[in-house]
């Protein structure tokens, strides 16, 4: 059965917001 | 129309995302069965669906430039492939999260898992190849090669893992669960496709400013020199 | 010249060439048996382990050593110009490949051949169904590996970096054949009840039909000046 609730949630909220966000960061400092 | 792009997508992505976690990590109800943690569906079905519409374009691109020669096409293929690799990584990173508490373990061989993992790893050989040839032509034709070799492989690794191992798991439909669940999902593909198309716009344009700076080198100039010029 | 006399003749050369350098061959042999012993020592002393990953190790142990042949066998060709003269001569480019190709699969499935029997006895494993299908497998499994092997060895010995970049390019996309080609040893050699070798056989046969095709229609694109 499921064991773990938010700590779950938010390891994977925050990994893609950060991974995405990293990728973003650098194509902008990339662009200019 | 092309500076409204440049801002205008990133914004309304970063807008969307946000919308999109509040709907998900608030308005959304806890659900009956799986508790707080199938909230992590909210990022992670959006990431995998963009991990295989990234690579759809580059293998679309990649014909058109094996067929057309076309710098721009050239551009698009390796912006695509980029995206590609980091929705790769975001949908195995929250499937493995995912997957812990709802199957106790943090990896399996799941057709589909294994398809995006062997994904993930051919485009990271795809982008060395790109950083290893200086020949602008014959990178271009090398990887759009690769490109058309890796977007066959890819569903014939989906069936034989299937084969291979027919242990899968129920394949839940946006129709099928209760709309309170299902129509933050529903925002969260769309907010991921605009980060999608931002990120693959940005790095386009990038890769564009390139090629034009390399078409109006000299070939064989150091790329010292390259840089300083204004 | 026809396509097929073409392709004789480039095997002819390539064979006459491999002839010359047969210290290599030599040295990936033991190359690939010196594996399979340290395969043996990673799964520990338990018997009946390393005879139910007999499979496994054996094709392993083949694509490592594949590797190497397709990468030495392309070097050849660019150390000696010889694409380059090809060129000149204007041989078809479709007829280059299949023949770089054949002769590479050929020279895996030997090394395959050399293999299955020590790897069955070093592992103590069983061939159920006999010798003849296992090696029918080893041939359809190396094809799988000398098509896109080929395509990829050519790309790879042009650049900086080709020894890492070679592996890097070709093992993910040969994850269905090697998964085939290891099934279907396995159930060839530790029995098939349910008469499952058939469609992994089928599954390789696809694999190897279409990669032969599609290396072969886009070889001159790799090759092109």
């Amino acid at each position: 059965m499921i064991q773990g609730g938010w700590e779950f949630v938010w390891a994977a909220y925050g990994f893609a917001w950060l991974a995405a966000g990293g990728y973003a960061v650098s194509l902008w400092r990339r662009s200019k | 129309m092309k500076r409204a792009l440049n801002i205008g997508l990133p914004v309304v992505a970063l807008i969307l995302v946000v919308l999109g976690a509040y709907q998900g990590l608030v308005v959304a109800p806890t659900e009956r069965m799986m508790g707080e943690v199938y909230r992590i569906m909210y990022v992670h079905v959006p990431t995998a669906m963009m991990s295989l519409l990234a690579p759809t374009i580059v293998c679309v691109a990649s014909l058109v430039y094996l067929v057309k020669s076309s710098r721009q096409a050239d551009a698009l293929a390796e912006a695509g492939a980029e995206v590609t690799v980091l929705f790769a990584t975001l949908c195995l990173v929250t499937g493995s999260i995912f997957g812990r508490p709802t199957w106790g373990v943090w990896w399996t061989w799941d057709p589909r898992l294994t398809s995006v993992a062997i994904l993930w790893i051919a485009f990271i050989g795809y982008l060395a190849l790109r950083r290893f040839v200086d020949d602008p032509d014959k990178r271009a034709t090398w990887s759009a090669v690769t490109a058309i070799i890796i977007s066959v492989d890819v569903p014939i690794v989906y069936f034989s893992v299937k084969w291979w191992n027919s242990l899968h798991q129920m394949q839940s439909s946006p129709n099928t669960v209760d709309p309170s669940i299902a129509a933050p999902l529903r925002l969260n593909i769309t907010a991921w496709f605009v980060v999608f198309l931002a990120l693959l716009w940005t790095r386009y344009r990038i890769g564009r400013a390139e090629r034009d700076r390399e078409e109006s080198t000299p070939v064989g100039e150091p790329k010292a020199v390259l840089r300083m010029s204004p | 010249m026809s396509f097929v006399r073409e392709v004789v003749t480039l095997v002819a050369k390539d064979l006459r060439l491999e002839w010359r350098s047969r210290t290599r061959i030599n040295a990936t042999l033991f190359f690939a048996l010196l594996t399979l012993l340290l395969f043996s020592f990673a799964a520990g002393p338990a018997q009946a382990l390393q005879a139910a990953n007999a499979p496994g190790y054996l094709w392993l142990a083949l694509l490592l050593s594949s590797v190497l042949l397709l990468g030495e066998s392309l070097r050849i060709e660019l150390e000696n110009d010889s694409l380059e003269a090809l060129r000149a001569m204007a041989v078809d480019a479709r007829a280059l490949f299949v023949s770089k190709a054949l002769t590479n699969a050929l020279f895996c499935f030997l090394l395959g051949v050399v293999l299955v029997p020590v790897a069955v006895g070093l592992y103590g494993a069983e061939v159920k169904l006999g010798f003849p299908r296992l090696v029918g497998v080893v041939a359809l499994g190396t094809l799988a590996i000398a098509a896109p092997g080929t395509l990829y060895a050519t790309i790879a010995v042009q650049i900086r970096a080709r020894d890492v970049l070679l592996p890097l390019l070709l093992f993910p996309v040969l994850v269905p054949g090697l998964l085939a080609s290891v099934r279907a040893s396995s159930l060839i050699m530790q029995g098939d009840p349910m008469g499952q070798t058939g469609s992994w056989l089928l599954l390789l046969a696809v694999f190897d039909a279409l990669y032969w095709i599609l290396c072969t229609l886009m070889y001159g694109r790799v090759i092109e000046d």
